[in-house]
Formats: structure tokens, sequence, C-alpha cells
């Protein structure tokens, strides 16, 4: 155990820099994989919508009597609490 | 039949366990982790639970979470391909939470309880209203839910009636009353979803003389449905919230370490109209669809007391009941009893009556924990001696830290975990501050009263007032016997108690007015700044030592701090708040 740990103190500064290293390169892969998934597949979604003039966001102000959104009254069933949706 | 209730990944995680459909025991998570607000899946709440039920993982019947992560990772892709390219910053930093943990709640649920039933996943402001209806003293109520976003609603007017609950109507991201509160809290250079409750206490400083520019900030329509101009917020793209546009119209925001001028207060007070007045448009319209008196909330608006003590002023409402743990903690119980009561058809077993549902430890526990760090103490005789000492000590204005029993439900110490001092000590606000708690220097105390003096001292407008969840203005005449916890405006939040609800409590507060001819005392909670309120013993002389209370009151014993020199040491070196 002594020397174990005394190796482990020895060699401290290298793993750590290594650790730090790899989390560098984590941050990047992260970083690229994340942008290949935002601009294939938010972007495929975003302009297309954007060109037809689709909203995903309600965010332009509205001249309403009423801003409340009426729920329609459903049963659901035990099952429909199982889904995450 | 055991039904275990989950809250995780937003804020503030909790896990609640009822067992046939009485609740045996609540906790958040950063009681027990040490981190406030913790998001983390609560293990060691949901260990508590079961150990405080006796059973383990296998005798869990069902698993309810309380919102639909789906529903919430739809609404937050839309956001995305909404606000396109400028949302990829927030995507870059949301994603790999949502991958590796949010999306895969089942599977977590599964691994770390060995549970193999399906899980029940209840929506965010379902739970929320299940939370407060069905422990409610009421057979019918209307439902007021708000706070800042669950899956896409932000806000929801409903009915329960017996054990089911209708949601009627509904408003929807980004349209959100909590997330203009969070929006102006961050502006004035608070954290958000954590110091919500500072720029209320705030408000009563100022003169809402910005109130017109809040007007264009939320259109609120005579039936209380209210829709944010945009153009003012980026929280939709970005993990900052106000826009440049709203620096133009309400002057540049303030920094954490700037002074807070008049400017801020009046910011303040304006924001806290607008709150009240959307607030009271959506509850008479909300009476006005449902024709009942009774009303429930939740949600974190619902946590907003001063505009919850104004409830029966300002609309029909005649009786309100709000769940102590009212913001996203406890939708871990509202999922649960949902399940029970909802989901499963059960008839409703209880109504909410103790917040003291947390971990407490025995005598016997104490004392060893004591002994084998050999801190120095004394044992009560008895309960009389306790409280006879304990109103003296407090007499002589001293601080107590009160450590007794289960640890209370929800973000309000309500003495178990309680730090109690004098209330009719004009001093005693800068005393706590300069020992304890380090505060705002305009943030209030709050005072704890017994029950049956509480309209002599109070304008209150019901006969308890147990979970601190409404203020109400302190009377005229009494305010100058009560400096301490009487706030800037006349107006007090409040707890009272009663003998059944927690003796020893109210014990101290009798013996208290034997002394001072007052009944009441300050309470605020029992915990080093930046930190949770403290959980276990250790936690509670950690405390103490660290700072500058005087006294421990921790089961039937009594630590004095400057007996215990060896292990004195400074809070205030690690706070971070």
């Amino acid at each position: 155990m002594g020397l174990w740990s005394d190796l482990k103190e020895f060699f401290h500064p290298i793993t750590s820099k290594f650790e730090w290293f790899g989390k560098q390169v984590q941050k990047v892969v992260n970083c690229i994989l994340l942008l290949i998934v935002y601009f294939v597949g938010v972007a495929m979604t975003a302009i297309p919508a954007k060109l037809t003039g689709n909203k995903f966001l309600n965010l332009k102000p509205e001249n309403k009597k009423s801003h409340w959104i009426e729920q329609e009254s459903k049963t659901q069933s035990k099952e429909d609490y199982y889904r995450m949706f | 039949m055991h039904i275990l209730g989950i809250s995780c990944y937003y804020h503030d995680s909790s896990a609640c366990l009822i067992k046939d459909g009485i609740i045996v025991a609540a906790a958040e998570e950063e009681r027990f982790t040490r981190k406030k607000h913790d998001t983390s899946f609560p293990i060691n709440a949901i260990n508590f639970c079961l150990k405080e039920a006796g059973i383990t993982s296998d005798r869990i019947d069902w698993v309810a979470f309380y919102e639909k992560p789906l529903l919430k990772f739809e609404r937050l892709l839309n956001q995305h391909i909404e606000m396109f390219p400028r949302s990829f910053p927030m995507f870059y930093q949301a994603m790999p939470n949502w991958l590796s943990e949010k999306l895969r709640i089942s599977s977590t649920i599964k691994k770390k309880l060995k549970y193999k039933k399906p899980v029940f996943y209840t929506e965010h402001h379902m739970s929320h209203a299940a939370s407060s209806f069905l422990v409610s003293p009421f057979k019918e109520a209307a439902i007021l839910t708000v706070d800042g976003i669950g899956e896409w609603d932000s806000t929801t007017l409903g009915i329960g009636k017996e054990n089911d609950i209708k949601i009627i109507k509904r408003l929807h991201f980004p349209h959100s009353l909590g997330l203009l509160y969070s929006t102006l809290t961050a502006f004035l250079g608070f954290s958000v979803n954590n110091s919500e409750y500072k720029v209320m206490g705030l408000a009563p400083y100022g003169e809402p003389t910005y109130y017109d520019e809040f007007k264009k900030i939320i259109d609120i329509k005579d039936d209380g449905s209210y829709k944010l101009n945009m153009d003012y917020f980026v929280f939709h793209y970005k993990s900052t919230m106000p826009s440049k546009k709203m620096m133009e119209l309400l002057g540049p925001m303030r920094k954490k370490e700037d002074p807070v001028t008049k400017r801020h207060k009046d910011i303040a007070a304006s924001l806290q109209k607008i709150t009240e007045e959307a607030i009271f448009k959506m509850l008479n319209h909300l009476h006005e669809i449902t024709g009942t008196d009774n009303l429930c909330m939740a949600g974190g608006v619902a946590l907003n007391s001063v505009a919850n003590g104004k409830i029966t002023k300002n609309t029909p409402f005649k009786k309100v009941f709000i769940n102590p743990a009212a913001g996203d903690a406890g939708g871990s119980m509202g999922a649960a009893l949902y399940a029970y009561n909802t989901i499963l058809g059960n008839s409703r077993k209880q109504v909410f009556e103790s917040p003291y549902l947390g971990p407490g430890y025995s005598n016997e526990y104490i004392q060893a924990f004591l002994e084998k760090n050999n801190i120095v103490h004394s044992k009560f005789k008895n309960d009389e001696e306790l409280i006879k000492k304990t109103a003296q000590l407090i007499h002589d204005n001293n601080v107590i830290g009160w450590y007794q029993g289960r640890m209370e439900w929800g973000p309000r110490a309500l003495g178990a975990r309680s730090i109690l001092s004098n209330a009719c000590n004009p001093n005693m606000k800068e005393i706590l501050n300069t020992k304890v708690k380090h505060r705002e220097h305009f943030r209030p105390f709050a005072p704890v009263i017994t029950e049956e003096d509480v309209h002599e001292w109070f304008e209150i407008d019901k006969d308890e007032e147990p979970y601190m969840l409404f203020v109400y203005p302190v009377k005229e005449d009494k305010r100058k016997l009560i400096p301490s916890v009487t706030h800037v405006d006349g107006s007090g939040r409040l707890q009272t108690i009663n003998n059944k609800q927690n003796s020893r409590y109210y014990g101290v507060i009798k013996e208290f007015e034997k002394l001072s001819g007052i009944p009441i005392l300050i309470n605020t909670s029992f915990n080093i700044r930046g930190e949770p309120i403290v959980c276990s013993p250790y936690e509670a002389y950690k405390c103490m030592m660290g700072t500058g209370i005087d006294y421990l009151v921790m089961g039937d014993f009594l630590i004095k701090r400057q007996d215990n020199q060896q292990h004195i040491w400074d809070s205030e070196s690690l706070a971070t708040d």
C-alpha cells in the first residue's frame, strides 16, 4: 500500500496533466459531435421551417382577448402514465 | 402499498414515500449532499425514505416521477429550432446532460433501485397540483399552479374533486411569470432559482415607479392570462435572462457586488406589484370558472408569501392551502399522491398536518456523537427544564441553535432545524447578521407566534399559518414591541405554532412570554450562509461552531459554544452565497 501510494504521488504531476489533457480532448470531441448534430439535425429542420414561416415557439405579440389555452377534457388510462411523453 | 415519488434533474431534487396513501417520509436531496438546490438523482433522500419506512427497495410497489422528460425534451428542441443558430451555445451546454441523465431516468431508477415495474410519469404541473390539493383539507378546490417552467406549461388553472384533478386552462413556455421573476432576480444581481425571495424582501423598500415599464414587458389580460414581450428576454436561447432591450428600459443590470440603490428597490417593488396583479387576476378568473371558495396553490411562484397574504383580500377565495414544499421539491410528493389517488383510484387518506417528515436522530445517537467527539455538554432532566432554560437564554439575548425531532419538509425552518432569538431586542437583527446569517441588510427575519395569540399581534384572516407561507401586517400598536421581526412595511412572514404541532417549540415561546410578555420569537433557518439547512447532529454542531450561535439545544442536550473552543472555526471563510 505504501509503495503504491508513493508511486501515485510520484506520478501525480504527470497523471494530473494527462487528466487535464483528456478533459480538453473530451471538450473538443463533444463540441465537434454536437456541432454536427446541431447543424445536421436542428439546422435541417430550422432552415426549411424559417423559409416556410413555420413557428416552433409562440414569440410574437398577439392581439387576443385571452392568452389562455383551453385544455381538452380527456380520460387517461393507467398505461398512459407509463409514457415519458 | 408503497409508492416512491421522485423529482430531480432541474432543481431541488427530492424523494417522498407514501404507504397506503399516508406520507411516511419526504426530504430534499440537498440536505444529505450539502449542495444547495442539488439537482442530482436523490439516492440519499430515497435511502432515507426507505429506512424510515423500514423497507428495502424491493418492497416498493410503484415509482412515480414528477414530470414527462420527453415532453420537456420536445420543448427544448423546439427552442433550439426556433432560435437557430443563436441557440447553439445553450444546445452545447444542455445536450450532454440530457443524453447522459435526463432521458435515461427510467434506466437510472431501475438500476439504482433494482425496480422492475413500469414508472409512472405525471406532468410537471399535475405533480404540483397534486402536491397541494391531494393533501389539502378540501374535498373540492380550485387549483392554481405557477412556476418557471415544466414541460411546456408555465401556469395552469384546474379543479380538484375528491381524488381527481382536472387542468382546465394553461399557458405555455416562454410566457412564464416565474421566469419573469427569475429574469428580474438576475437583473438585480441575485442568483436565479435561489434568491427570488431576496427580491421579494427588497420590494417594500421601493416604490413601484417602473410599473408602466413593466406593462411593456408583460401583457396581462383581465382574465389573468398573460404574455411576455420576448424582446426583453433571451432565456429561450441563452443561459442569461434579460436582453439588452430590458437594460435600455430599466437601466443597467446590477452586478452582485454593486450597492443596492433606490432604482433597484423601485424595480423590485414594480415587479412585485405586477406579479401580484397577474396572480389576483388569474385567481379571480379561476374563481369565476370553478365557483368554489377553496383554493390550492403550488409551483415556485406560490412561495411568494407577500402575494399569498393578500389573496383573500383581493379575490373571492376564502380558504387557501399551499404545501410547504410548493416548489419543485414538492413534485415528488405530488407524483406519489397522484399515482396513489388518481392513477390507481384510491380515496384520499391524509390531510397535510405536519411538516416534520425528514430525518430525526434519537437522544442515544446524539449522546454517542457528543461523547465520541469530546464535546462538552449537559443533559436536561426533563422537558420543563429544557423549555425554561432555553427561554431564559433567549431572553438574555443569546442566539440558540434549535435542533429537535425530524427535519422539516420544504425550504422553511419550522421549529425542527431553526435558529431562535429574542424578537423584542431592536438590535437582534444586527446581532444575528453579525454572528450567524451575514445577510443583506434589507432582508427581514421571520416571527414565530403561539397560535392562540396570533389575532392579537397580526392582521390575519385565519386562525393559523403553520408553514410560513403568508405575510401579514403586524398590528400597528405592536410593531414597536417586536422590531426585529417587523419588516420596513410593517409586515411579518409569520409561523403560528400550537402545542400539538410541536410541544417543545411551543413551550419555549410560552415560557418566553412569561419572561417578556411577548409570545413571539425570531425563527430563522439553521444553516451556514450558502449551505442547505442542517440535517444531522454533526452539521448542527459544525454550524454552531463555525458561526456565532451561542448555544445548541439538540434533543435533550445543551451545548455551549464557549465550552468547546477547540472546535471553533470561521464559516464565513467558506461561505459562497
